[in-house]
């Protein structure tokens, strides 16, 4: 049993964390974005970008915050397209999403070909000495780069600015009801805005944590799903940051064991292990549409564009 | 609370203005706004002193509320003047409208649902009130409701609220503002008449304080109760502008509103025919969160009669409606149509001759988005035709709407309008026209003329009076005791999910009636 310990299980254990952080960004800005009443479904395209970036940066020898800030800015400007056409020209959002989607996939495609397959020095643990104590598997699980660490810190800030402050008060306000906001002084598009593209950023993040942490190169369309993984883990969050920590804790496991199940020398097919995330997805989809729990969190203007002269 | 009517004429009238009163608060002069081809406004005058109660009074769609949302910012107008306070004004926005000491108490509350009351104050002023702290917004808004006189939880979400106490929250919202001319439209409309009466008693303290109070209503009575001056629209247009309330009879007020002679309701002839074509027994239906269970329902519709059901709002009434056009099924009991067990399907309950227009017209009755065309034309695709057409056009369905549209008198819209740009009275004609259309045998309506003008009101009732002499049983759900005496020839009274046995409306009183309504039985 102890062997297990230390071997498999503690394997798995110390892997969760580097797994679940990509899951775990995604779902915050998506919530972020959600509670403001916009529906963004670009983020895997979004993400894609900001992988990309981070890995050109760092090959072009620009180093790691360099290589993490051009994630955020790639991400950013597909985000700025994506909040021109759905809050600005308040487009369609689910058809504005798609467009990011398959725009910011096949970009990143296109400027990532010359830098793909490439392995970058990976952006590695901090404290290696602060965890010598601990066993093994612990050691493992708690000593994180940065940017993981942040990603576990970065719900908590959302959650406090969401339910306890004013600014959070009139983003969800937004997203509840969008006529009353603004009839309230609240100004929807630049809320809105702020929104969408705090969100992105935080896409983008997501994206360079998956190159730079995760598979440390760059490799056409390795996103693989993950941005829509996050759309659907918004829900199961019901809309709630601190929620989205246990639900991308629960996918990063799912991701984790892939690698391991694969080494382990099991015989089972292989597309039947690397189905495992998409298929739990759709358990939680199934989950979350039990019971009453959905409609009583999800915002009430969510994709609903907001023009003030238009009758509803 | 209490059903009597309050009488408010006499006396109570007698109000005297504030000293300082007299300079004019709002001057508005050729408004005019179109939305799309559809002109809202054209010539619209409007002149509100400081301390007055200003009824601005109109039909459905005649530019009421149009006109007050050009002023609190939310549309701007095409062209025409708008002072307040004497300067020129032109709100790009509703923040800049509030800013000025303008607020406007919407028909439809505009209030964050999933909020709480005191997260919907801080929301709106939280930074014109210069709240710091949850505590310093919390006293100040518990002081000022105590001041009105409100009992308010404040840590409550909205939407878990009654209508009438959402509507306070709203008053509150522009008051904590700092709003020195209120704009009230049709206050009235979603209350019980007691809490009309508290609501006018309110607008006048608020007045007498030496605020402007611009009070949009199609109830003459609220014009002669509690205005000072009336300002009467009529297609956009002003026709009376700023005339002494007092030196006015209703019927005048009457004919300048509808701008031809007035509508008048025929009551129906009672008598009772053997034939039941509507049967409910001991129907009981789910608990749920929100909703009222019916328990143990017994009903019995007969051909060509108007059975009232009366009782206040959330007493079941929805609930009733759903069960029976087949949108909920119940747990206990059957319903019964022309002697047969009912078929399950709402589409099969239909097709054996059954019609309902719900109380929110746009909720189970209209689809907003799509045209007036098209919305008649829904129900007639899935049932049997007459025309026996397989494939529909443009024309087809125009056609009709267009011969709908002037037998139901469907003003503010072409067979192409969206639907969901019609006023209330004109969106409850389409239903109608809609619902009317073909044989049919029951008619389940739900609060008919709730939100309509006296006009359109009449429309409506008369059309139901209509139905009934043809031999439709109809069942009126209503909220109005009034509509209810003037309609039905028997009553029940629906009290927490339960109805009372129908009763002859000659063997009833208004009394007793309330008494059932309040009490139960």
């Amino acid at each position: 049993m102890n062997g297990f310990v230390t071997g498999f299980l503690g394997d798995w254990i110390g892997a969760i964390p580097v797994f679940a952080a990509p899951y775990l960004l995604a779902t915050t800005g998506l919530i972020i974005n959600e509670r403001a009443g916009v529906m963004n479904l670009g983020a895997e395209g979004i993400m894609s970008m900001g992988a990309v970036a981070a890995v050109i940066a760092m090959l072009s020898g620009l180093g790691l915050p360099m290589a993490v800030l051009m994630g955020c800015l790639a991400a950013l400007g597909m985000t700025l397209l994506f909040a021109l056409l759905t809050v600005v020209l308040r487009l369609e959002q689910v058809l504005s999403g798609l467009v990011i989607f398959a725009f910011g996939v096949g970009l990143s495609g296109v400027i990532g070909d010359s830098f793909a397959n490439q392995p970058i020095k990976a952006l590695g643990p901090i404290y290696p000495a602060a965890f010598t104590g601990l066993p093994r598997w612990l050691a493992r699980f708690t000593d994180q780069d940065p940017l993981t660490y942040f990603a576990f810190i970065l719900p908590f800030i959302v959650w406090w600015v969401l339910e306890k402050t004013e600014l959070g008060l009139r983003l969800r306000s937004v997203g509840e009801n969008a006529p009353a906001a603004d009839a309230a002084g609240v100004n929807v598009m630049l809320m809105r805005l702020g929104a969408v593209l705090v969100g992105g950023i935080i896409l983008g993040l997501a994206g360079a944590h998956l190159s730079l942490v995760g598979s440390q190169v760059w490799v056409t369309g390795m996103v693989s799903g993950r941005g829509w993984i996050a759309v659907a883990l918004v829900t199961f969050a019901r809309w709630n940051t601190l929620r989205a920590i246990g639900a991308a804790v629960l996918f990063g496991a799912v991701q984790a064991v892939i690698p391991l199940l694969l080494s382990s020398g099991l015989h089972v097919p292989i597309y039947l292990i690397q189905m495992m995330p998409y298929l739990a997805t759709i358990a939680v989809l199934a989950a979350s549409g039990m019971g009453r729990l959905r409609a009583s969190a999800q915002p009430e203007d969510l994709a609903r564009p907001f023009l003030r002269e238009e009758r509803r | 609370m209490t059903v009597t009517t309050t009488d408010r004429a006499g006396p109570a009238a007698e109000h005297r203005l504030p000293a300082s009163s007299g300079a004019v608060a709002v001057r508005m002069q050729s408004v005019r706004k179109a939305f799309g081809d559809r002109i809202a406004l054209d010539g619209a005058d409007l002149s509100v002193a400081w301390g007055e109660v200003h009824a601005l009074l109109g039909e459905n769609g005649a530019g009421k509320s149009s006109l007050m949302n050009i002023l609190a910012g939310f549309y701007g107008a095409d062209s025409g003047v708008v002072e307040v306070d004497g300067r020129s004004v032109a709100f790009a926005e509703p923040r800049a409208a509030s800013a000025a000491g303008i607020g406007m108490i919407h028909q439809h509350f505009k209030l964050v649902g999933p909020l709480t009351v005191l997260e919907n104050l801080r929301l709106a002023c939280g930074k014109r009130a210069g709240w710091t702290s949850h505590e310093a917004a919390l006293s100040a808004s518990q002081t000022m409701a105590r001041d009105l006189g409100f009992v308010l939880p404040m840590d409550v979400r909205v939407d878990q609220l009654s209508v009438s106490e959402q509507q306070k929250v709203e008053i509150l919202k522009v008051l904590l503002g700092g709003a020195r001319i209120l704009i009230m439209d049709e206050p009235t409309a979603v209350l019980a008449e007691s809490e009309a009466a508290g609501m006018l008693d309110l607008a006048r303290r608020l007045a007498d304080d030496g605020r402007a109070v611009i009070l949009i209503t199609h109830k003459l009575r609220d014009v002669s109760a509690t205005a000072d001056r009336v300002t009467v629209m009529r297609a956009g247009k002003t026709v009376i502008d700023g005339a002494s309330a007092r030196g006015l009879s209703s019927a005048e007020l009457a004919r300048a509103m509808v701008g031809g002679e007035t509508a008048v309701v025929r009551r129906g002839a009672a008598s009772l025919s053997a034939q039941v074509v509507l049967e409910l027994k001991g129907v009981g239906t789910a608990a749920a969160e929100h909703d009222v269970p019916l328990r143990d329902l017994n009903l019995r519709l007969h051909k060509g009669e108007i059975l009232g059901v009366a009782g206040l709002g959330g007493n079941g009434q929805s609930e009733l409606l759903e069960t029976i056009i087949g949108l909920r099924a119940p747990i206990a009991g059957d319903i019964i149509m022309h002697g047969e067990t009912a078929p399950v399907q709402p589409a099969e309950r239909r097709e054996a001759g059954l019609r309902f227009v719900p109380a929110d017209r746009f909720h189970l009755g209209l689809f907003g988005s799509l045209s007036l065309a098209e919305n008649l034309a829904v129900p007639a695709l899935s049932g049997r035709r007459p025309e026996k057409r397989w494939w529909v056009t443009k024309g087809w369905m125009r056609g009709r709407a267009e011969t709908s549209i002037r037998d139901y008198e469907i003003a503010g819209g072409v067979a192409d309008t969206q639907a969901r740009l019609l006023s209330g009275g004109n969106a409850q004609k389409l239903i109608l026209a809609r619902e009317f259309e073909g044989e049919f045998s029951i008619l389940i309506v739900h609060s008919p003329v709730r939100g309509l003008d006296v006009r359109a009101a009449a429309a409506v009732q008369n059309r139901l009076l209509a139905a009934a002499a043809r031999g439709v049983g109809v069942l009126m759900i209503s909220e109005d005791l009034d509509e209810v005496l003037a309609l039905s020839s028997r009553v029940a009274v629906l009290s927490h999910g339960r109805l009372s046995d129908a009763m002859p409306i000659e063997q009833t009183d208004r009394a007793e009636l309330g008494r059932l309504i309040l009490e139960g039985h």
